[in-house]
């Protein structure tokens, strides 16, 4: 991957289908194309099952013995419970229109790629097992065994979707292949073949309430850090109320933010923001170490793994006995929270329907859940005037917006962050219609993909995004990538340095503290990264 | 009319062609139960298709959300664990060190 340059990368890729049948081709485990085997450590601190030491190269997977039954009945059990599942695996017609839809198949230009064909993985399989006419007619009806050889696909292929679901946006049936790739990655937990880049995050997190594994006085740490960058920034002591009962608002933004630029200096962002509101209208918010982590990629094993992280944010919430909750930008966060939450952990009883005590608006929107999106509540304080603010400070950055997968497609939030961007920069430009908005381009590292031993796949999946992003480079001069979501901030400065490495990439809040006029703030000469202000290129030195 | 009344009359003067044709299109329509036009209703159930996005505003219950066993890590277990160094740290704990 390290030698491998853009232009030949794009012409690697091959959209001529193999010669033989898909059912006979079989998988080719390719390294820089999946993430490495999860550490049994990791496994075992989880109590989930099959804990040892594998490697996907390796012939032998060190399954265990009745593997074929335990995935048997777990198919089973979930066509149960599932009717989306159930219905996902009866109803597609192959038509095909999701087939160009993938950003895997894109970059790839593999078939199995394919959202259909990703999803006829497993429904192969199901035929199988399941239906009299994949019983009877066996291949003939589109029906194959799951043998070893199948299995190792699926792990392969179910690990090459980020779940993102824009293939489901364009089916006429509305299947969500997102949907598929969950249940079989439930399923191919229960023999115990997970991805260490999922498997040991959900541990940290578990034990220390973030991906990271940062240890409640680290955490308190690393915030403290930023609040020294920022008094020299800002002349000001933004530090935050950090595990306090009795406060108004706990809250809760993915751990990634703390730790990795650009995504510290969105945290930075935050805590501006909250100094300013609590200097000026009084907001109560408090930060959680114990519920330190926005994320879920307990999402990424199996329900009952997201419950059980998610199961945090409700428990911080009640202890500390907050009115509601304010969550930060991330993006499968916001799908657990938006889809999952409330039915998985609540009733949320104990809390109170979303009010803003600065403009009394009533998010009736999150009145089950009582957490809303720190980009819903500032948006609102932007229209109501509340908000002091010179977006001349970020007129160095000419701005484009990513629509993160599941904030936009999995929870409908589109026209928030764009208004928060409108008036906190004066240079705004959408990239085409085709790729933002319900039609977004994934990142193409979510869902647990971010790993760096997958670059290759990362940098295929992401190609279309790239793509978008480079158009809007070269005809508006676009230099900043926003979004709301703790993952792109990761990973998308590793995809702009290889596809249009002229553009850097930002977090929303970091814009708005950026443009934030702080009460007995000094003349700011620098924006958050320490970069000259627009007219004080000069002035820093001094 | 004749057909649907199960009283098939044939009117004269019919060509061989037609006959040909007819079978075909019976064959069509018994083909029908089997072919991909069935996944249509398909289109009806798809849970992504005829459920409201209110799961925000409204708690939706899942019956067997209870069957999930799993242990979760409690606050106390996390506060016994980290104890000494929050309270180092001057984050607030729930009990005191002994």
């Amino acid at each position: 991957m390290d030698d491998l340059k853009p232009d030949d990368f794009l012409a690697k890729i091959d959209r001529k289908p193999p010669k033989t049948g898909w059912m006979d081709t079989p998988v080719d485990i390719r390294k820089g194309m999946y993430c490495y085997a999860s550490n049994p450590k990791s496994v075992e601190y989880l109590s989930l099952p099959n804990a040892r030491k594998w490697n996907p190269l390796e012939e032998d997977w060190k399954l265990p013995e009745n593997w074929q039954e335990i995935i048997h009945n777990g198919f089973k059990e979930r066509l149960e419970r599932f009717r989306s599942i159930k219905i996902f695996m009866d109803i597609c017609v192959r038509c095909g229109a999701c087939a160009d839809k993938c950003h895997f198949f894109i970059g790839t230009g593999d078939s199995k790629n394919m959202p259909v064909l990703r999803a006829e993985l497993l429904r192969s399989v199901y035929r199988n097992d399941f239906t009299t006419a994949g019983k009877l007619l066996g291949k003939f009806a589109g029906a194959r065994k799951l043998t070893l050889d199948v299995l190792k696909e699926w792990w392969y292929y179910l690990f090459q979707c980020t779940e993102c679901r824009r293939c489901s946006v364009f089916c006429p049936y509305g299947i969500d292949t997102a949907e598929i790739t969950i249940m079989g990655r439930e399923l191919l937990n229960l023999i115990g073949l997970n991805i260490d880049w999922i498997a040991t995050p959900v541990a940290n997190c578990f034990r220390t309430g973030n991906h990271l594994g940062i240890q409640p006085h680290a955490y308190k740490d690393m915030l403290e850090f930023f609040v020294e960058d920022i008094e020299e920034i800002t002349g000001l002591d933004v530090t935050p109320q950090m595990n306090k009962k009795g406060a108004d608002i706990l809250f809760i933004t993915p751990s990634g933010d703390v730790f990795a630029d650009p995504g510290t200096y969105t945290c930075m962002g935050y805590m501006i923001f909250f100094h300013y509101l609590k200097e000026k209208y009084g907001l109560d918010v408090t930060w959680s170490t114990y519920a330190s982590e926005g994320g879920n990629f307990g999402f990424f094993t199996s329900h009952e793994t997201m419950k059980r992280l998610n199961a945090k944010m409700y428990a911080e919430a009640k202890r500390l006995g907050v009115k509601w909750i304010i969550g930060g930008e991330c993006g499968h966060m916001w799908r657990v929270i938006h889809q999952y939450m409330d039915t998985l952990n609540g009733p949320a009883d104990f809390l109170e329907t979303p009010v803003s005590p600065i403009t009394g608006t009533r998010f009736e929107n999150a009145s089950g859940t009582s957490m809303i999106h720190i980009a819903e509540f500032t948006a609102d304080l932007i229209k109501h005037g509340k908000l002091e603010l010179d977006p001349g400070r970020n007129d160095n950055q000419i701005v484009t917006y990513h629509d993160s997968c599941n904030p936009a497609r999995g929870m409908g939030m589109l026209e928030e962050p764009r208004y928060v961007l409108k008036n906190v920069c004066n240079n705004f430009h959408e990239m085409p219609p085709n790729t933002i908005r319900e039609q977004t381009f994934c990142c193409g590292s979510g869902s647990g993909l971010n790993a760096g031993e997958n670059m290759e796949l990362r940098m295929a999946g992401g190609l279309p995004r790239a793509n978008a992003v480079r158009h809007v480079h070269e005809k508006h001069g676009v230099n900043m990538l926003s979004c709301v979501c703790a993952i792109d901030r990761a990973v998308f400065p590793a995809l702009m340095e290889y596809w249009v490495p002229e553009v850097d990439v930002c977090g929303l809040h970091e814009l708005v503290a950026n443009a934030l006029i702080l009460p007995g703030e000094t003349e700011r000469t620098t924006d958050l990264r320490g970069e000259p202000l627009p007219g004080m290129e000069d002035g820093a030195d001094e | 009319m004749g057909l649907v009344t199960f009283h098939p009359a044939i009117p004269e003067g019919m060509g061989a062609v037609f006959f040909v044709h007819f079978f075909l299109v019976s064959v069509l329509l018994a083909y029908i139960p089997f072919s991909k036009l069935m996944h249509i209703g398909g289109v009806f159930l798809s849970p992504t298709r005829n459920l409201v996005n209110n799961s925000r505003i409204k708690r939706h219950i899942n019956p067997w959300n209870d069957e999930f066993k799993m242990p979760n890590h409690t606050y106390e277990e996390y506060e016994d664990e980290f104890r000494e160094k929050m309270v180092e740290a001057g984050l607030p704990v729930d009990k005191e060190l002994k």
